[in-house]
């Protein structure tokens, strides 16, 4: 994903105060000594919102294609860890391969 | 028996007697052949029936059905199985086969097997069929019920096993965990309740919960539901294409593990089933999912995907449902796309484009979104390429440092609150020592950074040019006020003083130079230019009283610990303050100078090397003085790399004598070696004027290049390659050398080169003309304006030497007609390989809009530059 919007789950009007609550939220949430990898996709996209310059900027210049990953994070993210149903079960007990 | 295919016929080499004909059936299956050990056995089953000969068919068959299975023919396989249950009806089954039963739904088969021929399984394929049934009556499959004794603990255990399955599933991890532990733990659900702990330990502990699936065998009837937590497990970090491979059931249960929604999986399968999609099939998607993902974020990264294909790629969006790009959007896109050339001269025109189109799109509010983004396009070419990290200014209106500082100046206006863009600036126009520029940027950045102590630095700096040192000294206290620790800043203060104080003296007054030096000792209060301090008052003293004792001096030889070292800092201090150095010296009391030690090398090339990163430069007068001694410790055995180091060093410094003397002493040492070829061969040319190598020096430096290439010195491969093609012309004029021929050549019939070998080719007999004469001169011989002179510098910058040597030879041809009389015709008309002179090549000319070189008069050199 490099979508810093996405990353940081913000909108596109985001201000410096819903960046920095983000970012530390998500910090909060996975800290970097859980997933240094994701702390660093966090930290990146930090500091790529941070400021108002920052952003415009973000906009103007990082021509980063999206990913399919973007699109579908754009269209739902991805959620905490969930439990499958019986069915999804079933249907794996019942030899799914 | 049932026929799956007919077996792989033998060959006629493979008929023969029981024994060749078992030995070439083990020898099938020993390798994975199975269709060829079936047939081998068959075979010897017709001409000798044995029960060895029927185990091994049937072992064949087991190898050929695994193999269908792996194939995806599970039907055929299953046919095979039958084929070797008949073979042998007593033989037990295989897990496999069983397996292969219950995928095919056969369940009432397996539970009879299992009950019928379960004794003749072993314990552990006994086990994991009944892990298999138990996971297939857990999974709703109703045949095992009615197929098994109702005391099986497969069915009595079942509801425990649904118990905690349906827990997990709510939620319920007390009521899990309750049902799980009346569980045997040799119930043929013992795999599910590992899988269940490990799922319950999510999300905290996805490594705990990886152990505990591990343990989960690849036989049993939870090896599916164990692969797909794994798979779901790693999903976040698995690329898309991993999860294709993984059946629909599996990749559901994985992906809804991992946090995916329906919407997210409808669209996944949607998408990227068939495989990652290209920029033309997001395209699509984005166009087709715009007003699920918002307008402008659509429109923005649809942009971005027409990027590496642009302008060709400006198509795809209407093709795609989209509309059509606006000028705005096509310069952006345009701008993007510039990024990638190899040159800045594209970015600069098409950043600038973009920066114009927004300036005069609509009015801009001053501190505006639009007007921040108008600074940013401005100041992108220098952000993106670093072109004022190093450029210094020019008078040449097209110098791309020029410009690109023009954008700058001019962003300010649209966003005056970037300190880093007056920093930029301010040392741009001080590399040029361009301080009216700088000041004028250091009064409104001031203005707004107050306590920026980059732009403060910067301040210092200027002052400092300038001689402002009253400036400078508040310029410092600021400094040291927001950063007390800052050395850099009090450092530079005291040797400007110290500089001053030279200055005075040179000027005479004496008086003033004291105070120089007083100021420099206050404001050194660590004393780490104690040393220059006591330097510089030692010599203020001799010079105030030149009759007075001289133990002053003599105390800071004794500091700076005698010898050659010493003597070329005083020798430097005497030139500074507008003194022979030989004055200091004898004042000093130090005669004739050498080097006693290597200690004492090293010490003087410290000094040295000190002097040079400062950037100052060896006045003459001290060369002569200490390269003579240099020269002479030449002979010491220094280890390899000091040698080199020293080389080096002298090479910087100017002394060519000293560094070739160390480079042939190296040479004796170590012949050969190409860095040493390297320093010897430039010192010496460095002493020669008019210098050409002979024949002999050519081929040793080429020698010296293959062994540099050989050695992976590849910094010494490329100097000498320099130097060869440097004088490669003359060598193609009088002599056969040719350093882009690689092979080593038999010099014999040197002696038998005819007239028609020593042809010249115009083209190269011009670029060495140029060449020898320097283009500079060159360009001032013919007439050019030094405007114009810098224009072309500027374009060798961009574009390199070759390129603007190629367009020169081109156009001088082209104005000297006779040039080349006598020579074959069929002697080429341009420069060899070089491209030809054109305005859109770089800026030459490009940006006036004038045309190439060829339409100038042609006896008008100097238009023609213009042109050019």
């Amino acid at each position: 994903m490099s979508d810093p919007y996405l990353i940081l789950g913000l909108a596109q009007d985001a201000d410096d105060a819903a960046v920095r609550a983000a970012y530390l939220a998500a910090v909060a949430a996975c800290p970097p000594e859980r997933d240094p990898r994701r702390f660093e996709a966090l930290r990146g996209a930090y500091e790529a919102l941070c400021t108002r310059r920052a952003r415009l900027a973000q906009g103007l210049f990082d021509q980063s294609p999206p990913t399919l990953g973007d699109i579908l994070d754009k269209v739902e993210p991805v959620r905490a860890l969930r439990r499958p149903d019986r069915g999804l079960f079933n249907r794996l007990l019942r030899g799914g391969a | 028996m049932k026929k799956v295919r007919k077996s792989a016929p033998l060959s006629k080499t493979q008929h023969g007697t029981p024994e060749t004909l078992s030995s070439t059936a083990q020898g099938h299956v020993a390798a994975g052949r199975f269709r060829e050990a079936i047939a081998a056995y068959k075979e010897l089953l017709k001409i000798q029936e044995t029960p060895e000969g029927r185990l091994g068919l049937a072992s064949a068959y087991a190898g050929r059905a695994r193999e269908l299975v792996a194939k995806g023919m599970p039907k055929e396989a299953l046919t095979v199985w039958e084929n070797r249950a008949q073979l042998l009806p007593d033989l037990a089954p295989e897990l496999d086969h069983l397996t292969l039963l219950l995928r095919l739904g056969r369940v009432g088969a397996v539970a009879n097997l299992c009950v019928r021929g379960g004794a003749r399984l072993d314990a552990a394929s006994l086990a994991a069929l009944r892990s298999h049934l138990a996971a297939q009556h857990l999974g709703g499959e109703s045949g095992i019920a009615t197929a098994l004794p109702a005391d099986d603990p497969i069915l009595t255990q079942g509801p425990l096993a649904s118990q905690a399955l349906d827990a997990y599933c709510r939620g319920d991890d007390g009521a899990m965990a309750d049902a799980l532990s009346a569980i045997p733990f040799r119930s043929p659900y013992r795999d599910l309740a590992q899988i269940l702990k490990a799922l319950q330990r999510l999300p905290g502990d996805a490594s705990g919960a990886a152990a505990l699936l591990a343990r989960v065998g690849d036989d049993t009837g939870f090896a599916t539901l164990r692969r797909a937590c794994e798979l779901g497990l790693r999903a976040r970090a698995t690329p898309f294409e991993d999860l294709a491979p993984a059946s629909e059931p599996i990749r559901r249960f994985a992906l809804t593990l991992a946090g995916w929604g329906e919407e997210r999986q409808a669209l996944w399968e949607e998408v990227a089933k068939a495989g990652p999609p290209g920029p033309q099939a997001l395209l699509r998607l984005l166009n087709r999912r715009r007003a699920t993902l918002g307008e402008d974020w659509a429109r923005s990264q649809a942009l971005r995907l027409l990027v590496p294909s642009y302008p060709k790629s400006a198509a795809w969006i209407t093709e795609s449902g989209g509309r059509r790009l606006s000028s705005e959007e096509g310069l952006l896109v345009a701008a993007w796309r510039a990024e990638d050339s190899r040159t800045s001269w594209a970015e600069v025109d098409a950043w600038g484009a973009y920066a114009q189109h927004l300036i005069k799109a609509a009015p801009i509010g001053p501190g505006s979104d639009a007007a921040l983004r108008i600074a940013l396009a401005l100041r992108r070419v220098d952000s993106h390429r670093h072109i004022l990290d190093h450029a210094s200014p020019s008078d040449d209106l097209d110098d791309m440092g020029h410009i690109v500082a023009d954008a700058l100046e001019q962003s300010l206006g649209y966003d005056p609150d970037d300190v880093d863009c007056y920093e930029r600036l301010i040392q741009y126009y001080l590399r040029g020592k361009d301080l009216k520029s700088a000041r004028r940027l250091l009064d409104p950045g001031l203005q707004r950074f107050p306590k920026g102590l980059g732009l403060l630095t910067a301040a210092l700096e200027v002052a400092l040019t300038g001689d402002s040192f009253k400036k400078a000294a508040r310029y410092a206290r600021e400094i040291l006020a927001l950063d007390p620790i800052n050395t850099g800043a009090r450092e530079r203060l005291v040797k400007a003083h110290l500089a001053h104080g030279r200055k005075q003296i040179r000027a005479g007054r004496h008086d003033l130079a004291r105070k120089e030096l007083d100021q420099a000792e206050e404001w050194d209060q660590e004393g780490r230019l104690r040393e220059q301090r006591d330097l510089f008052g030692a010599v203020l003293a001799l010079i105030q009283d030149p009759h007075g004792s001289t133990a002053a001096l003599r105390e800071q030889v004794a500091a700076l610990g005698g010898g050659i070292a010493a003597a070329f800092v005083l020798g430097l201090e005497a030139i500074g303050v507008g003194r022979r150095a030989a004055w200091l010296l004898k004042a000093a009391g130090m005669g004739k100078i050498g080097v006693a030690s290597p200690a004492e090398l090293n010490a003087l090339l410290g000094r040295l090397r000190a002097r040079l990163d400062e950037g100052g430069e060896m006045p003459g007068e001290l060369s002569r003085l200490i390269e003579k001694p240099l020269s002479a410790a030449a002979h010491w055995p220094l280890p390899r790399a000091e040698c080199e180091a020293t080389c080096e060093t002298l090479r910087r410094a100017g002394l060519d004598r000293a560094r070739r003397a160390f480079a042939e002493a190296a040479l004796h040492r170590w012949p050969g070696a190409p860095v040493f070829v390297l320093h010897a061969f430039e010192a010496s040319q460095a002493a020669r004027q008019h210098f050409h190598p002979s024949q002999a020096e050519l081929t040793r430096l080429d020698d010296a290049r293959r062994a540099a290439r050989e050695t992976g010195d590849h910094r010494s491969a490329h100097r000498l390659g320099e130097i060869i093609s440097r004088f490669s012309s003359f060598g193609r004029m009088g002599g056969r050398f040719n350093p882009f021929i690689e092979d080593d050549e038999d010099d014999d019939d040197a002696e038998e080169l005819g007239p028609e070998d020593f042809r010249i080719d115009p083209n190269e007999a011009l670029r060495t003309f140029i060449e020898v004469m320097g283009l500079d001169r060159l360009l001032e011989m013919i007439g050019i304006s030094a405007k114009e002179r810098a224009k072309i510098k500027a374009i060798e910058r961009e574009l390199g030497h070759a390129y603007v040597m190629d367009s020169l030879i081109g156009m001088l041809r082209g104005n000297l007609p006779d040039f080349g009389h006598g020579m074959p015709p069929d002697l080429g008309p341009g420069p060899k390989g070089g491209p030809a002179p054109s305005p859109g090549a770089g800026r030459s000319g490009g940006p006036k809009g004038k045309t190439g070189g060829g339409k100038g008069p042609p006896d008008d050199l100097a238009e023609q530059f213009e042109l050019f």
